[in-house]
């Protein structure tokens, strides 16, 4: 045993009142308890006497359930017992999972199939907006097609206000929609800068090729040009102002404020702008068919 | 062990073990349960354990047992606070302080109840108890000395 410590004094104690303390502790003992005499007072108040007795009550009533021929039974009862558990257990975690997976499966499904379906109609709408778009493109080429041919004679038609008003291109779309087909007329009215100017300019830039120095400013339907000479003696101004007719077109000149010459070309100006109807198309089509208007400038 | 050893084990320690369970749980029907489940153990194991040994197998794992009985049912085993006189009336005071003691046993804490149980009661040395509770011999030595001294005092306040 360990030294006699103030921890450990009890169980000195109750050996040395038991007689299990060997001559040596005993003396240990006496020595520790004349040092701390505080401790002299568990000696005398431990009372052995205190003891626990066998109660005639307390009698075990199931020994005939304990011995082996029993318990041989009974193991094997328990091993069955045991068997069914592990085997509902085994059961229990098998449908679980397959209950997951199960679940799993049709969560995914559920996700994935209502998509696909919708993937699937789309795609049909695709198809038959794919099929509309080929029907429909070779109508939106031939609008092209007959828009170049169209646009001169409207140009003669349309109202001189339509002409001179705006330099950028507006597009208006009139919708009639015919619900049933789902196809619409469209009607595009392009504004832009007056197609006589631009006549005009490319005249003018072919005529003042050689001039070393020009510079065209437009004002509504009449075009200036201030040039400088070859030898950069003179510089001066041109007026020139282009009057459209059904028939033909007319340049007059005017040069430092007093009219110089007019000029008279065969060809009537080729106007681009005009009313562009385009019918039987649908929305989509629309759009890319106003895109093509725009960038055609 | 054989199956008539094991079955000597049954008629020499089954009353014991139920009364170490009965003195520590004081639940005689649990006590009976928690007896049979310490001789289960040992009927399962019979044929790799001594019979010389049986005695601290059986009470080994009657205490494993009934730590887990205890940590299961949460039962307070340590002495109620609201203990009173209502409890233990005039009449059984009159019993002989050996009869009385039995019956404060309820009153001390687990491990002191355990440790004078298996010394009282199984007649077990220190050092099987030792073995059995997984105690150092000093601190079964401690817990016994204790046991009897807190007992002391209670017969002492209810004279």
């Amino acid at each position: 045993m360990n030294n006699i410590t103030k921890e450990n004094i009890e169980a000195y104690i109750l050996d040395y009142i038991e007689g299990n303390l060997e001559d040596n502790m005993r003396k240990e003992l006496e020595e520790f308890l004349n040092k701390n005499p505080q401790y002299k007072n568990l000696l005398q108040e431990y009372d052995p006497s205190v003891r626990l007795t066998d109660e005639k009550e307390d009698v075990f009533e199931g020994k005939n359930l304990l011995y082996s021929d029993f318990m041989q039974s009974k193991t094997n009862e328990i091993k069955i017992i045991r068997q069914n558990k592990i085997l509902k257990r085994a059961i229990a975690v098998i449908t679980s999972v397959a209950a997951i997976f199960i679940f799993v499966f049709i969560f995914v499904k559920t996700q994935d199939n209502p998509p696909t379906q919708q993937l699937t109609k789309t795609t049909s709408q695709t198809k038959t907006i794919k099929h509309q778009q080929t029907e429909i493109k070779p109508q939106s080429e031939e609008i092209i097609c007959e828009e170049k041919e169209f646009l001169p004679q409207v140009a003669a038609k349309i109202p001189q206000e339509n002409k001179t008003n705006s330099a950028k291109d507006t597009a208006k779309a009139q919708l009639n929609s015919n619900e049933d087909e789902k196809r619409y007329d469209v009607v595009v009215k392009r504004r832009r800068l007056s197609p006589e100017l631009e006549q005009l300019i490319c005249l003018v830039q072919n005529e003042w090729s050689d001039a070393p120095e020009k510079v065209l400013v437009k004002e509504g339907n009449i075009l200036q040009m201030n040039y400088i000479n070859e030898d950069r003696t003179s510089r001066g101004r041109i007026d020139m102002q282009m009057l459209a007719y059904p028939d033909n077109t007319m340049i007059r000149y005017v040069n430092n404020g007093a009219e110089s010459s007019c000029k008279q070309y065969a060809n009537p100006m080729q106007d681009p702008n005009s009313e562009i109807v385009i019918k039987n198309v649908t929305l989509k089509d629309l759009d890319s068919i106003i895109k093509v208007l725009q960038n055609r400038r | 062990m054989s199956g008539k050893e094991y079955n000597k084990c049954v008629d020499d320690y089954s009353e014991m073990l139920f009364k170490y369970f009965v003195k520590n749980i004081s639940d005689k029907e649990s006590a009976q349960d928690l007896t049979q489940d310490a001789f289960l153990a040992l009927w399962k194991r019979h044929n790799e354990i001594e019979i010389s040994k049986a005695k601290a197998f059986l009470f080994i794992s009657a205490h494993n047992l009934m730590i887990n009985y205890i940590n299961y049912t949460k039962k307070q085993l340590i002495i109620k606070n609201d203990w009173s006189k209502k409890e233990i009336g005039f009449e059984e005071m009159a019993f002989e302080n050996k009869n009385l003691v039995n019956h404060l046993i309820e009153k001390l804490p687990a491990v002191m109840k355990e440790c004078i149980v298996l010394r009282d009661l199984q007649g077990f040395s220190y050092k099987q108890i030792a073995q059995i509770t997984e105690m150092t011999e000093e601190n079964v030595k401690i817990n016994v000395f204790r046991a009897r001294m807190q007992l002391k005092k209670i017969l002492m306040s209810m004279k």
